[in-house]
C-alpha cells in the first residue's frame, strides 16, 4: 500500500532527524560549548523534516484519492463516506474519524517542522542556536504521531469485505464548519510544538535572550491565532449543528482546546515584557511548556475515551501512548527549565505598579488562574470517579459563575494596559487617558439599563464599551502624533502607525474585536425559548413575529428521509422570511439529525428547530409538527467581533515592521516644540 | 503497480534529497547571521515616540527609555550559541 508505505518512509526520516541533528554537534572541551562539528549532517537532518513533510503529505494525497475514488476496499473509506456524499464532504472525511484526524494532525506537525527549518536555513549554521536542538524535539513528536498513524490508527487498513457503498459521513459532520475547523484546531493545537521545541532549544544553549524571545513569539502567534480561528468555528459548528440554541457549552473537548489558547495569549503579553524590559524569562519558558502540554492533554482527552462529548472519538487504545507522551513533555519541560533556573534570572525589578509590565503581569495571572478554573471543571469529574467512584457533573454553571468575574477583570486590565506606558506611568495621566472612554461607556450602560432593566446585562456592556472605546482612542490618539511628528494625513499617518509597529495596534484591533464579542457574549442573558406544537395552517407569536406552519414537506434522496417544514415568519403584517428547519432521518446511521433555520439580524437571531413530527400508531401522520425556537440576541455580535480579532491577529503576524523606524529618534523636548 | 512505481521513485527522490549534503564538496557559506536592528527595537522606538507625542511620557522619561533602548541596539549579542553546562 502506497500510503502506508510512505507513512513507514516518513518515520524512518523523522527517526534518522533525531539521531543527526544532535550527532552533528561536539562539545568543545576548552569552551565547553557545543559547537556544529559536522555541518553536513545538521544540513542533512533539516532536509529529513522537508522529506517528512512531503512524504506525510504523500500518504494524505494517497488516502484522499481513495475518498474521491470511493475505495471502500479501505475500511476508513468504506466508515466515512459513501457514493452519494458531495465533493466537499468527501473532502472533509479525511479527519471524520480518529486514523483520519491523527494522519491530519501529523500532516500539520511535519509542514510545521518543515516551514521552521526551512525558514532557518538561511542563518549562519554553526551560530543557529535553535536549529540543532529542535530538530530532535520536533523530529521526536513527529515520530510518536506518524508511529499511532502506521500502527494501531492506521487510516489505509483493508476491509475484510468490500463493501458496494460506504457507510457516509457522521450526520453531524455535514456542515461547511466542519471544512476547516478541524484543519484551524489543529494547526493550533500541534503548532503549540514549534515553540516548545524553540523553548527546549534555549534551555539547553542558554539561549533566553532577546533572539529566543523573538523567534519564539512569532511561532507562538500563528498557532494562536490559528487555535482562535479554531474555536469560534467549532462555537459557530455547534450553534448550526448540534441544535441546543448556543455556542459554547463547557463541553471537555471546548475545554481542552481553549486551555492552551489561555495559555498562549498570556504568553504573547509576557513576551512583550521580556522584549521591552528583559524580564519574566523564566515565567515566559514555563507558558511555552504549559501552552504545549495543554494542547497534548487535550489531544489525550480526546482520543483516549476518558471522557464523553460529541467531539471525542470512540474509545482507543492510543490513550496510554498519548499518556507517556504528554508526561514526557510536561516533566521534561518542567525539568529542564528547573535545570537552567540560575541562569534565567534576571536583575531587572518592575519600576513601578503604574507601569505596562505590571498590567502584563496581573493579566497573565489571571489569564493562567482562568486556565486553571477551566482545567479544574474539566477533570473534576475524572479525578472525582477515580477517588469515590461517583463522577462529579460540572457544567456550565459552574464555568459561568467562576470565569465571568475573571473575564470582567481580564477586560478592565486590557483597558488599563492599553493606556499605561511602560516603566513608570502617572496615575493622573493613566486617568485623564481613560476618562473618555469611561464616559461613553457610561452614556450606552446607562441607555441599556433604562431600556432593558437588566443590570448585568448593562454592567457587561459597560466593560466591553470602556476596552473598545480605549482601543479606539488609543488608536486616533496616536495617529494624530504621528500625524505631527511626520506631517501626514491622519489617514496616511494611521497606516504609518500599523506599519512601524504592528503587534502594538494590531494587538488594540484584537482588543476592539474581543470587546464586541463580549457583546454578543452579553446577549446571551437575554435568551429566551419556547416549545410549541402546530398543525400545517397554525399560527403562532413568539418574540414579537408571527409564526405561520404551512406544511410539511417530505422526500426520500440516498441515504436520509427528510422532513421539511415551512414556516412563514411576519411581523405586524409585513412577511419577513420563510424559514425551513429540517428532522431528518439518516438510514445508514439510524439516527435523526435537525437541520436548523435560523434567521439573523444584527439585533438577534430566530432560531428554529423542528423537534419532532407526529405519527401514529399505523404510519399515517396529520403532519402535526414540535417546534423549539430560540431567541438569541446578538448571536451575530460574536462573530463579527472574531472577524475582527481575526484581522488584528493578521496585522500583528503579517505586517512586517518598517525599516525606517531605526532613523535617529528626535531629542527629548523636540517633540513638543514641533 | 502504479502505487509501488511512485512509492519507489518517491524514495530514491527524498533519499537522495537528505543525503545531498552529507556528499556535498562545499558546505553553503554562512549567510550574515544577525540582523544589524532587530525588528523589535524598532518599534519599541516607534513606540516610544508615540507615547510621548501624545502625552503619555514626559520628556525625562523619554530621554531615559530612548538611551536604553539605543544602548541595547549597540550591546554586543549574548555570544556564540551552544554553550551547556
Amino acid at each position: 500500500m502506497l500510503g502506508r508505505g510512505l507513512l513507514g518512509v516518513a518515520i524512518a526520516f523523522a527517526g534518522y532527524a533525531l539521531i543527526a541533528a544532535p550527532a552533528s554537534l561536539r562539545r568543545d572541551p576548552r569552551s565547553k560549548r557545543w559547537i556544529v562539528a559536522r555541518p553536513e549532517l545538521l544540513a542533512s537532518a533539516r532536509r529529513a523534516l522537508i522529506a517528512v513533510a512531503v512524504a506525510t503529505a504523500g500518504a494524505s494525497v494517497r488516502l484522499w484519492i481513495a475518498f474521491f475514488t470511493r475505495d471502500f476496499s479501505i475500511d476508513y473509506v468504506a466508515m466515512n463516506t459513501s457514493r452519494s456524499a458531495a465533493p466537499w464532504y468527501t473532502f472533509s472525511a479525511f479527519w471524520a474519524g480518529m486514523a483520519g484526524s491523527l494522519l491530519l494532525w501529523s500532516l500539520v506537525l511535519s509542514v510545521y517542522a518543515a516551514v521552521f527549518v526551512i525558514q532557518r536555513r538561511s542563518r549562519d549554521v554553526a551560530r543557529d542556536a535553535f536549529v540543532p536542538w529542535a530538530i530532535p524535539v520536533l523530529a521526536g513528536a513527529e515520530l510518536f504521531y506518524l508511529s499511532l498513524t502506521f500502527g494501531p490508527e492506521n487510516p489505509f487498513a483493508a476491509t475484510d469485505v468490500v463493501p458496494f457503498d460506504g457507510r457516509g459521513l457522521n450526520p453531524l459532520l455535514h456542515s461547511p464548519g466542519m471544512l476547516i475547523h478541524p484543519p484551524m484546531l489543529y494547526t493550533g493545537l500541534i503548532g503549540l510544538i514549534v515553540p516548545f521545541a524553540i523553548a527546549v532549544s534555549a534551555l539547553v544553549t542558554k539561549r533566553t535572550d532577546a533572539d529566543w524571545i523573538r523567534l519564539v513569539r512569532r511561532w507562538t502567534l500563528v498557532p494562536w491565532l490559528a487555535l482562535g480561528c479554531g474555536l469560534v468555528l467549532g462555537g459557530a459548528w455547534a450553534y448550526t449543528e448540534l441544535g441546543w440554541g448556543g455556542y459554547w457549552g463547557w463541553d471537555p473537548v471546548e475545554n481542552a482546546a481553549f486551555m492552551p489558547w489561555l495559555a498562549a495569549t498570556a504568553f504573547l503579553h509576557s513576551a512583550m515584557v521580556q522584549e521591552r524590559r528583559g524580564m519574566l524569562k523564566v515565567w515566559n519558558v514555563f507558558l511555552v511548556v504549559t501552552s504545549a502540554s495543554l494542547a497534548t492533554f487535550g489531544a489525550f482527552l480526546t482520543r483516549s475515551g476518558l471522557l464523553s462529548s460529541v467531539h471525542t472519538f470512540a474509545e482507543s487504545p492510543i490513550g496510554k501512548w498519548f499518556f507517556v507522551f504528554l508526561a514526557a513533555q510536561a516533566v521534561g519541560g518542567i525539568a529542564l527549565l528547573a535545570w537552567r533556573l540560575p541562569h534565567l534570572r534576571t536583575p531587572v525589578a518592575f519600576g513601578s505598579p503604574v507601569s505596562k509590565e505590571a498590567a502584563f503581569l496581573v493579566n497573565n495571572l489571571v489569564f493562567i488562574s482562568a486556565a486553571a478554573v477551566v482545567l479544574w471543571g474539566t477533570v473534576l469529574p475524572l479525578a472525582s470517579e477515580a477517588v469515590t467512584g461517583e463522577q462529579i457533573a460540572v457544567g456550565p454553571p459552574f464555568f459561568n459563575r467562576v470565569l465571568a468575574p475573571i473575564g470582567a477583570l481580564l477586560l478592565l486590565l486590557s483597558a488599563f494596559g492599553t493606556v499605561v506606558p511602560w516603566r513608570r506611568g502617572s496615575l493622573v495621566r493613566v486617568a485623564s487617558r481613560l476618562a473618555w472612554p469611561a464616559a461613553i461607556a457610561t452614556a450606552v450602560a446607562a441607555a441599556i439599563l433604562v431600556t432593558s432593566q437588566r443590570g448585568s446585562f448593562a454592567g457587561l456592556v459597560w466593560i466591553a464599551m470602556l476596552l473598545a472605546t480605549t482601543s479606539v482612542l488609543e488608536i486616533a490618539r496616536a495617529a494624530r502624533a504621528r500625524s505631527k511628528l511626520a506631517g501626514l494625513s491622519i489617514s496616511g499617518a494611521t497606516r504609518d502607525l500599523f506599519a512601524r509597529n504592528p503587534r502594538r495596534f494590531g494587538g488594540y484591533v484584537v482588543h476592539l474585536g474581543v470587546a464586541i464579542m463580549v457583546i454578543g457574549f452579553a446577549g446571551s442573558l437575554g435568551r429566551t425559548q419556547t416549545e410549541i406544537v402546530a398543525r400545517p395552517g397554525d399560527s403562532f407569536a413568539f418574540a414579537g413575529y408571527t409564526f405561520t406552519y404551512e406544511r410539511l414537506e417530505r422526500s426520500a434522496p440516498a441515504d436520509k428521509d427528510v422532513n421539511l417544514a415551512v414556516l412563514e415568519l411576519s411581523r405586524g403584517d409585513r412577511r419577513v422570511a420563510t424559514l425551513r428547519p429540517q428532522l431528518n432521518f439518516h438510514r445508514n446511521w439510524d439516527q435523526p439529525q435537525s437541520e436548523i433555520a435560523i434567521r439573523t439580524t444584527p439585533t438577534s437571531d430566530l432560531y428554529v428547530i423542528l423537534a419532532g413530527i407526529d405519527e401514529s400508531a399505523d404510519g399515517t401522520s396529520d403532519d402535526e409538527a414540535i417546534f423549539r425556537i430560540h431567541h438569541n440576541p446578538l448571536v451575530v455580535w460574536v462573530w463579527a467581533g472574531a472577524i475582527v480579532a481575526l484581522l488584528g491577529g493578521l496585522i500583528a503576524l503579517l505586517v512586517r515592521t518598517r525599516r525606517d523606524v531605526s532613523a535617529p529618534a528626535p531629542a527629548p523636548g523636540q517633540l513638543q516644540r514641533a | 503497480m502504479t502505487d509501488v512505481i511512485v512509492f519507489c521513485v518517491l524514495l530514491v527522490a527524498l533519499a537522495a534529497f537528505v543525503a545531498g549534503p552529507l556528499y556535498a564538496t562545499r558546505v553553503p557559506p554562512a549567510s550574515g547571521g544577525r540582523e544589524d536592528t532587530p525588528d523589535g527595537t524598532r518599534a519599541a522606538v516607534s513606540d516610544l515616540e508615540i507615547d510621548h507625542a501624545s502625552g503619555l511620557i514626559d520628556d525625562q522619561q523619554y530621554g531615559e527609555e530612548l538611551a536604553d533602548l539605543q544602548a541595547r541596539v549597540t550591546r554586543p549579542s549574548d555570544g556564540p550559541t551552544h554553550s551547556t553546562d
